[in-house]
């Protein structure tokens, strides 16, 4: 993941790494691309861009390691860099946030919410959706990476480049962001019991 | 509704179970800990013995676990356009592939 030690790979090695370990992952490289830009040709330079690092760095790719956050670090950075620049939504992340949130005292003013299981199995998805890429970017990105790509806390950290006590925090702010605006959906809706 | 658990929790299902002392924040903590499977068995088990008692955590992990899982379910929206491999194919490999 890191600069690391580098591998050594044939050219026979490299093509058969990048068709049966990076390509495979196409389907998620593009998922995540679009909800980052929301504009397929933005989210096609994306995923071929990354694709294409990867294949150019391929040498510090470790075989035997996580393919997936590999490449979604790399697409994540090239978002940051290349397609954030470009777009005129600055990240509105507070980058205070501290572990130590967990410790505050309205901790449990944070976690109270009035959806009901119900409300939300009743959702078709539009809602859940819109929810989501409502968020800003940073408590997006958290949430497809955890619920949606199933990565762990510790991958998530090494492809965001944030602690885990960070990716924690970011975690529990962007499920919280979520549920309030599904909960607001809710009560337009008239879903509210 | 409750989780009819087979673990014996006989503690006397009062309110002022201090000896059991659910901590809220401690729950907290643990609540994404379990939602993500990121907890240990001792924290798995901490948790599953206060949601057992405490009708405001149960309700939260479950309406945290369903929107987790309507994530999954719903959010998968985008089909890879079907050229998209073979331009990257032909990028990468330089024409060197048929």
């Amino acid at each position: 993941m890191s600069e690391t030690r580098r591998q050594s790979y044939s050219q026979m090695e490299k093509e058969k790494t990048f068709e049966k370990e990076f390509l495979p992952h196409i389907d998620s490289m593009y998922n995540f691309a679009y909800r980052l830009t929301f504009d397929e040709d933005d989210a096609k330079d994306l995923v071929q861009d990354t694709y294409l690092k990867a294949y150019r760095f391929i040498e510090s790719f470790e075989k035997g390691t996580n393919a997936k956050a590999w490449l979604f670090r790399i697409l994540k950075n090239s978002f940051i860099n290349d397609f954030r620049k470009k777009s005129k939504q600055p990240s509105k992340v507070d980058y205070q946030e501290v572990e130590t949130f967990y410790n505050s005292e309205d901790v449990d003013q944070s976690i109270t919410t009035d959806l009901r299981i119900e409300t939300v199995q009743d959702m078709i998805g539009d809602e859940i959706s819109n929810a989501l890429n409502s968020l800003d970017v940073d408590f997006r990105t958290v949430i497809i990476l955890c619920d949606l790509e199933g990565f762990k806390y510790d991958e998530m950290a090494k492809i965001l480049d944030i602690p885990i006590g960070t990716v924690r925090s970011r975690l529990h702010r962007a499920r919280n962001l979520l549920k309030e605006r599904l909960s607001d959906y809710a009560k337009k809706m008239g879903y509210k019991n | 509704m409750g989780l009819s658990s087979t673990d014996s929790f006989d503690e006397s299902p009062s309110k002022n179970a201090q000896d059991v002392r659910p901590d809220h924040q401690e729950c907290l903590k643990i609540l994404n800990l379990v939602l993500d499977e990121e907890a240990g068995p001792k924290e798995q088990e901490y948790f599953k013995k206060h949601i057992e008692n405490c009708m405001p955590y149960y309700e939260i992990y479950n309406v945290d676990k369903a929107i987790k899982d309507l994530i999954r379910q719903k959010c998968y929206d985008k089909e890879v356009p079907s050229d998209l491999v073979d331009q990257i194919k032909s990028k990468v490999f330089q024409g060197a592939e048929e």
